[in-house]
């Protein structure tokens, strides 16, 4: 079976986007060929979406025209161009990922659903919104949009046309004759209640990470690599204050109430820098930046104690599996699909949304139960191996593709 | 055999290249050199009273600064085009003609030429092509960098690099400031390059116990010049923001070198300047009352150069000295790679003060890490920079066969 996946890039999100599973795929009979916007891999897997002279120039200018206009991924017409591609033409089902970022129109979706099987993996809330990636404690994606009170949020509008938006999306997806993917319980129970995508059918299909590659290591040779001191509480975070979704300014609120923690901390970050400043002194800082390596990745999972997810909002939280199969416990705030996916509270800690109080109280917990760092660690792995296994990930998509391609098949024969 | 030794700062003791320079001089017998010193007028070197016996010229170095202005521009550019010019066309061939009378007076078989800057770039190939002998070339530092940071124009700095090449290609050996610098000459040039590092007599060498010294202070010791003034405002806004402890000790920066450094008021508390010491003083100061020695060197693209191929002679005074190095400068720079080959040193790759202040965290806190690192430190002085290795080196470049 060939299946065809069209997302912004191969490598960027290639644990998301099935592009790591293609051997995996391959075992389960599936061939998996990647149509991508942007092309950073050499792999003969992945080929550019519009490999047409200028298009990335033209499609800047679309851009442009859409955020003026205050709409998105409608006006990039050369979507309706992807049929003519080889690729397209031999697939026999397509999967969609991120197409909502600029380069793909929607409003191509119905026709291309209806010349092959689809499935469309929903990464995000964006679909079921006005506008917002995520509603951030809103809930006026129950009722359409409109009077929104974050136009500010990405992707970010000048004036309301989120209800337009909202019914032009409900439009499009009425018309789709799509399957849909979610990677958490929470997703799904936000597909079954939004307007929009709650006619289509949902599969619950979590995201997989290699377990031979992320599994316990030896802390004390990460820590040296990273160069952690001695006798330091470690917390591995993602810093990325820019995000209003990451909630990395939570972190540093509860890091302000720990100053009588009585234990030193070290604090290693990835992503971004200099937002720890006010720590230097206090607690030992350590940040790596954008990190390419997964070795180095890897290692700020093994030197840690703990690690703090603290997301406002989440579709799923593939660090904190990672940081569950590597044997850390996890800290994450309730109201996200995070709960769900650390399997608080019995393997996870969930606090309450943007409560800094408790985030801190958290913290403090684990810093100073060295027991029960050690069981949720266990329990963290042994979720991980029950239900993030890349191997069953692959399995399952497989099943769906086959599946799904099949009801389509029967559909049209019937039709016939 | 006798060297004419062209260079532009003479063997003394109160300046870095003198010493060296000295120290170089000392691998021959004062019968078998002779030096013609173009100086630059500004300049007062202490001369050694053991090399006193060595026939010596000097002359004054014509300007080789071009303050620039860019509101003058364009006249302010025409300006320096027009007197490096004139430089090159009216100063240097009267230099060069003194050199070669005077080598010819002292009847040298070759020369040695230190290529520190544009003039004497420009005279060196001149020199031994007048007096018929060999070019031994010797480099501290890239050329690029210094006439940018002379404020020589890009028509005649690309005059002078041409200069440049064509003098390494006609020279016979090559005394290289780096082991980096060493290879990328062989490769370049062709020219046969040995390395040749400021060193030190195994004497004034110290070996402190590997560990700080009390737990009230932690002292970080800088000697030399500021060459790297972004990373050190970088390390004083770590400790800014760490209030001038570390783990409850208290932070001072002692540092030695002829021109204090720039600091705010509020910190000067807790920077020391000992002004210039003499070596042995200094190596002493930096054992008994410092716990790590700083070095920074530059992160800039615009030194990337320098910091690939030079290396800053305060690294074997650090190793002499037996503290942990700190290193604060990019991983691609020569004594990055040197301290990373020994172990001798802690490297701290950016400017994030997290990172600069979790560097000498780490040097506080971890002890085995310090220990481990300050006797690398001195396993490293005694493998590579006592003076004996230097003189053979220095003896292979100007082409004696022992």
């Amino acid at each position: 079976m060939k299946v065809l996946q069209i997302n912004s890039s191969d490598v960027l999100g290639s644990r998301f986007n099935g592009f790591d599973i293609r051997g995996l795929l391959a075992e389960e009979g599936v061939t998996s060929h990647h149509l991508v916007w942007n092309k950073l891999s050499k792999d003969p897997a992945s080929s550019h979406l519009f490999p047409i002279p200028f298009s990335r120039q033209a499609n800047a200018v679309l851009n442009r025209v859409e955020s003026a206009l205050s709409i998105h991924a409608r006006l990039q017409m050369q979507s309706f161009t992807v049929p003519l591609h080889r690729r397209f033409r031999e697939a026999d089902l397509v999967h969609y990922h991120i197409v909502h970022d600029g380069y793909f129109s929607l409003s191509a979706l119905p026709w291309l659903s209806r010349l092959k099987p689809s499935i469309w993996t929903v990464h995000d809330p964006w679909l079921m919104t006005g506008h917002c990636i995520y509603p951030v404690g809103c809930e006026r994606w129950r009722i359409g949009c409109g009077a929104c009170p974050r136009l500010d949020l990405p992707f970010a509008m000048h004036r309301d046309r989120t209800a337009e938006d909202f019914r032009w999306k409900r439009n499009i997806l009425g018309r789709m004759n799509v399957d849909l993917i979610v990677a958490s319980e929470s997703m799904r129970r936000m597909t079954e209640a939004s307007p929009i995508a709650q006619e289509k059918p949902v599969h619950v299909v979590p995201f997989g990470i290699n377990l031979q590659k992320f599994k316990p290591g030896d802390a004390a040779a990460a820590r040296r690599r990273l160069g952690v001191s001695p006798h330091r509480i470690v917390i591995s975070v993602r810093a990325f204050p820019m995000s209003p979704f990451k909630g990395f300014d939570y972190f540093v609120k509860a890091l302000r109430q720990l100053d009588d923690l009585g234990v030193p901390l070290a604090i290693i970050t990835t992503h971004s820098k200099g937002f720890l400043n006010e720590f230097i002194g206090k607690h030992q800082i350590i940040e790596l930046g954008w990190v390419n390596d997964e070795n180095v990745m890897l290692d700020t999972y093994h030197a840690a104690d703990m690690f703090a997810m603290p997301s406002p909002t989440e579709a799923f939280g593939m660090m904190a599996i990672e940081a569950m199969a590597c044997g850390k416990p996890v800290i994450v705030f309730d109201g996200t699909s995070l709960p769900d996916v650390t399997d608080a509270p019995r393997v996870g800690v969930a606090v309450p949304n943007r409560n800094v109080e408790a985030l801190a109280e958290a913290i403090r917990m684990l810093a100073l139960n060295e027991d029960e760092r050690i069981r949720r660690g266990l329990a963290g792995r042994a979720l991980a191996e029950e239900r993030y296994d890349e191997r069953v990930f692959a399995r399952r998509l497989a099943e769906l593709y086959k599946s799904v391609a099949r009801s389509r098949k029967d559909c049209s024969e019937k039709i016939e | 055999m006798k060297t004419l030794l062209l260079t532009d700062i003479p063997p003394s003791s109160n300046l870095t290249a003198g010493i060296v320079t000295a120290q170089m001089c000392r691998a021959v017998a004062p019968d078998e050199l002779a030096i013609f010193c173009v100086l630059n007028r500004h300049l007062a070197p202490d001369l050694y009273p053991d090399l006193a016996a060595i026939p010596t010229k000097t002359v004054h170095k014509p300007n080789e600064l071009n303050p620039r202005n860019p509101k003058f521009f364009p006249l302010d550019l025409a300006r320096t085009i027009a007197s490096e010019a004139i430089r090159r066309r009216v100063a240097i061939p009267k230099l060069v003609r003194d050199a070669v009378a005077y080598g010819r007076e002292q009847g040298v078989t070759s020369v040695w030429a230190i290529l520190q800057g544009q003039t004497m770039v420009r005279m060196a190939g001149d020199v031994a092509k007048g007096l018929d002998v060999p070019l031994r070339a010797q480099v501290w530092d890239p050329l690029g960098w210094w006439l940018r940071a002379h404020g020589v124009d890009r028509f005649n700095r690309k005059t002078d690099l041409a200069k440049f090449d064509e003098t390494m290609r006609q020279a016979t050996s090559c005394a290289a400031a780096s082991w980096a610098m060493a290879r990328q000459y062989e490769e370049k040039y062709g020219t046969p390059s040995h390395v040749v590092i400021a060193s030190l007599d195994e004497s004034l060498a110290h070996r402190p116990a590997p560990a700080l010294r009390n737990s009230d202070e932690v002292v970080i010791g800088m000697a030399g010049q500021f060459y790297a003034e972004q990373e050190w405002h970088d390390l004083v806004a770590a400790l800014n923001l760490a209030g001038w402890q570390i783990g409850g000790r208290k932070i001072v920066v002692r540092v030695a070198g002829h021109a204090p450094p720039t600091t705010q008021t509020a910190q000067a508390a807790n920077i020391e300047f000992l002004g210039w010491r003499a070596q042995p003083e200094l190596i002493d100061i930096l054992s008994t009352t410092c716990d790590i020695m700083y070095c920074p060197y530059p992160f800039s693209r615009q030194m990337e150069e320098v910091a690939r191929l030079s290396f800053p002679s305060k690294v074997p005074t650090y190793l002499a000295a037996g503290r942990p190095i700190l290193f604060h400068g990019p991983d691609y720079a020569s004594p990055a790679h040197y301290l990373r080959e020994r172990g001798a040193g802690l490297i701290c790759r950016t400017g994030e003060p997290a990172d600069v202040y979790n560097a000498l965290l780490q040097l506080v806190e971890d002890t085995d890490l310090y220990a481990e690192l300050a006797m690398a430190a001195q396993a490293a002085f005694q493998a590579d920079f006592a003076l004996n290795s230097m003189k053979k080196n220095v003896r292979k470049f100007l082409g004696y066969s022992d």
